[in-house]
């Protein structure tokens, strides 16, 4: 028994120490990358937060400065991508909603600069809107404590024999029951469980919307780069999109960054 | 006389501060390689920052506008004391050496750097260079700028200077000079490519210095990797006699320098400017201040290519030097998507900078660049140390996957033998599901194509700046993902669902009892009924039916099951059990064993059947009051 126990803690102790030393990697890549961004090579800090989000890390702060070392390179659809993933990992965070403002009025800006005019969408759907500045975790739980809140109401109302406390408990049902049922569309909208497909950010300019999967198919339009849309299926390298225009057809899978990672 | 003490003690405590003041003293200088430069060029800026006493000053660099800050470099203050009759003289100094880029064209200002010590500050004067469009501007000379120029001093360990000249092949160049001169040392004349040459500078006086000496050209070292020796050692004069006469003789740089190319190579001069003469030194060959300027001479190598090998090319680059070379893992198994770090060291004699290997290539495995970290180690004047690669693997999928050996060629100069030296493999254990490998998210920083590596129109936002906390938190399944999220959820309404249940179960059979119990209390008093009737018609057979049936609908009622079936005492025991009293149970049993005397025993007189009724109601009357205990408690 006591050499069971003295092996389990060997274990524990090891997986402990283990755990530190991956713990200690991704930190120092982290502190690369950032030292990189302060120096201004751009390239290497997007390098270094890429293998961040590659090693499995899905933290608001990293795509947070991938975002913003993108931006600072140039590279706006891409910023548009990590800032909006940044507010899917972290919903109401100030600094990104304001790096995902700037990013799309910097994209509106230069295509107003290049063509005379350019449309700025900011205003999402009025379902998320609602939603965005809380989290599917936040929503599930408010949903579970409006649940039990709503059946321990009318427990109590079978239970009660006062007149007042009956009628208060009467009028709470019901608007506990409204409160889950908007909870659940709500949660159902932030998992995007309503929509069909991928939600997914065109990363160039100009990115070709195909009839096919094929780069010889003809053109059917050109995508923006930072505009939204959804991928329904990939084949080869090809992805069928339908973009927030309602524009449909098939774009290279390089040219779209997928919002959630996994 | 009071007085007086405090006043002498006020001059003593002014005369030990008064060296720290003076010791504040800041030179402070910066130098460009050239105040032309195109737009593709890279400018070097050099600032020196000298201060004698043990602090170092405070250095404000300015804002570099214009120019994009490609390398920096801070060199580490040395300190070296001098005696040179004066009390000790300590001095630090410190040396940033940026790599500038300029992002514009036109004319641009490099602000004032500022120097602050002890509340002394220096402020250089600004700095204009001019970017022209295209590439290969000339560079121009070095551009000293105007002030202060005193630099360093050079701290000396026991390197005892060698005595003769050009030993062991190396190289040994000195003009000797009556009153002062620089001799310059290497241990090779002749190195392989990437080998070491230990090279040491001296200063050779006769005359007394009246402060550090002056560099006016720090050696140039184009076309080698150097990597400094003395560090921050303590200067030691040592004394040596030159054609008869004695030098005071102090090493001022001593630095291992591993040559990059084959061919003719240079360290180039060092010009020194002493201040000496003291008049307190009249033993000194002259007197009164003199400044003399002093150079080496330029130490020229003929580096030679690494020999051909016998037995073919060995593949790879080979390393100069001594090197082994092992791995590690972290851990042995790991689940799919797990990181696990794959450490390298390398570890040996020689330039462990110029340790190279190609990223692994594993199917099924993500592997990332490494992170390289350097442990560079000069004990004894040769070169080594470690230098640690460490890999992130990532799995895809599970399995055995068997890690390659990390290998090098490496060629001794001392046995002038090529080997070949490799770490052992290892295996890592992968267990969990398959992940699918990542698609792109973004483009790569540097796979781009040739079309999007066209640089991007850079916007003037003022991004925000980046985080430099993070807790680096893994994703993990939401809650609404979690496979027990929508069953919690539902566990509610299934938990009022059951207790509604089992309340209108609990409720029905409540009324089930309640409705035997008056069942049985209306057949009491019907009973009572006709035992009334039976007394007044003086039936005694059927008064005590009617008698014993009431005390037993009586009692059914209150005890909410039938009383019958026992034997009277039977009977008494259970009522006992039920909390009856026992002058009740004595006065009811004793009505039931009257009635069954009485319905054997023949006829009764009206009075004595009226006097078993008033004692029947009155039994009933106090049955009424009697409150069961539970059946189960009894």
């Amino acid at each position: 028994m006591r050499k069971l126990a003295l092996s389990a803690a060997l274990v524990l102790a090891s997986l402990a120490l283990t755990s530190a030393a991956r713990a200690e990697s991704l930190d120092r890549i982290f502190s690369a990358a950032n030292e990189a961004c302060f120096r201004g090579d751009f390239a290497a800090a997007i390098k270094g937060y890429e293998q961040l989000e590659q090693a499995g890390v899905r933290d608001a702060d990293v795509s947070f400065n991938l975002a913003t070392a993108h931006a600072r390179r140039g590279e706006l659809g891409a910023a548009v991508l990590y800032f909006s993933r940044a507010l899917w990992l972290r919903p109401g965070d100030d600094g990104a909603e304001e790096g995902l403002s700037a990013a799309q009025n910097e994209l509106a800006k230069g295509r107003a600069d290049r063509e005379g005019e350019a449309e700025l969408q900011t205003r999402p759907p009025l379902a998320e809107a609602l939603v965005r500045p809380i989290s599917a975790d936040g929503l599930a739980v408010a949903m579970l404590l409006s649940c039990i809140a709503f059946f321990g109401c009318l427990v109590a109302w079978s239970t009660v024999h006062r007149a007042a406390q009956k009628l208060a408990l009467g009028v709470a049902a019901p608007l506990l029951l409204l409160a889950l049922l908007l909870l659940t569309g709500g949660l159902l909208v932030k998992l995007d469980a309503l929509r069909e497909g991928e939600p997914v950010i065109v990363l160039r300019e100009g990115a070709p919307l195909l009839e096919g999967p094929d780069d010889k198919a003809q053109v059917r339009k050109q995508a923006l780069e930072g505009q939204g849309g959804r991928v329904l299926r990939t084949e080869g390298a090809h992805s069928e999109t339908v973009l927030d225009t309602g524009a449909r057809g098939w774009m290279a899978t390089s040219d779209l960054g997928r919002l959630r990672p996994d | 006389m009071r007085r007086a003490c405090l006043g002498a003690a006020l001059l003593a405590a002014i005369s030990l501060l008064l060296p720290a003041i003076v010791l504040a003293d800041i030179k402070l200088q910066v130098r460009v390689d050239r105040k032309n430069i195109a737009l593709d060029d890279t400018l070097t800026l050099q600032v020196s920052v000298e201060s004698r006493g043990s602090e170092a000053p405070d250095v404000t660099m300015p804002e570099l506008d214009g120019f994009e800050i490609v390398s920096q470099q801070v060199q580490r203050p040395m300190q070296f004391s001098f005696n040179f009759g004066q009390g000790a003289v300590v001095q630090s100094s410190m040396v940033y050496t940026y790599g500038l880029r300029p992002t514009r064209v036109g004319a641009i200002t490099i602000k004032p750097i500022v120097a602050e010590l002890a509340g002394e500050r220096r402020a250089t004067a600004p700095l204009t260079i001019t970017v022209s469009q295209g590439s290969g501007s000339a560079p121009t000379p070095p551009d000293p700028d105007p002030g202060t120029a005193d630099q360093t001093a050079q701290p000396g360990g026991d390197d005892t200077p060698p005595s003769n000249v050009s030993k062991n092949g190396g190289l040994d160049l000195a003009e000797v000079d009556g009153s002062a001169f620089i001799r310059a040392v290497a241990d090779k004349a002749a190195p392989y490519v990437g080998e070491q040459v230990t090279v040491t500078i001296y200063l050779y006086t006769r005359e007394s210095l009246r402060g550090p000496p002056a560099t006016e050209t720090e050696p140039t070292t184009d076309g080698f990797w150097i990597h400094d020796l003395l560090g921050n050692q303590q200067l030691r004069e040592q004394r040596q006699v030159i054609q008869g006469a004695v030098y005071a003789v102090y090493p001022l740089r001593r630095f291992a320098a591993f040559p990059l190319r084959s061919g003719e190579l240079s360290i180039g001069t060092m010009a020194l400017r002493l201040d000496t003469g003291s008049v307190l030194d009249i033993f000194g060959p002259r007197r009164g201040n003199q400044q003399l300027s002093r150079k080496s001479a330029p130490l020229v190598f003929q580096v030679k290519p690494l020999p051909e090998p016998t037995g073919g090319q060995p593949p790879g680059d080979p390393l100069v030097g001594r090197f082994e070379v092992e791995s590690k893992l972290d851990r042995a198994q790991s689940a799919t998507g797990d990181a696990v770090t794959l450490t390298v060291v390398v570890r040996g004699v020689g330039n462990v900078r110029d340790v190279k290997f190609p990223t692994p290539v594993i199917n099924g495995l993500d592997v990332l660049e490494p992170e390289i970290k350097d442990l560079i180690d000069a004990t004894g004047d040769r070169v080594g140390g470690t230098r640690e690669l460490r890999y992130l693997l990532v799995p895809r999928a599970p399995g055995r996957y068997e890690l390659p050996k990390f290998e090098l060629t490496t060629f001794d100069p001392a046995t002038e033998r090529y080997a070949r030296v490799g770490s052992t493999p290892l295996t890592l254990e992968v267990v969990g599901n398959a992940i699918a490998a990542q698609p792109s998210t973004a483009p790569a920083a540097d796979d781009k194509t040739a079309d999007e590596a066209k640089p991007k129109p850079v916007s003037t936002h003022e991004w925000q700046p980046i985080r430099t906390q993070s807790a680096l938190a893994r994703r993990s399944a939401l809650f609404a993902e979690q496979p027990w999220f929508w069953p919690l959820l539902g566990l509610p309404a299934v938990l009022y669902a059951g207790w509604q249940i089992a309340r209108s179960k609990r409720k029905r059979m409540q009324a089930r009892a309640q409705t035997a119990q008056s069942r049985a209390e209306q057949e009491a008093r019907s009973k009572l009924d006709a035992a009334s009737t039976a007394a007044k018609q003086q039936d005694g057979k059927a008064f005590f039916a009617a008698a014993a049936a009431t005390v037993l609908a009586t009692l059914q009622a209150r005890l909410g099951e039938p009383a019958t079936g026992y034997t009277h005492g039977q009977l008494r025991r259970y009522l006992s059990e039920r909390g009856m009293n026992d002058a009740l149970v004595h006065e009811v049993v004793g009505l039931l064993e009257r009635a069954d005397h009485a319905r054997f025993g023949g006829a009764t007189t009206a009075a004595a059947l009226d006097a078993e009724l008033t004692a029947l109601k009155a039994a009933r009357d106090k049955l009424a009051g009697f409150v069961p205990t539970a059946k189960e408690a009894a």
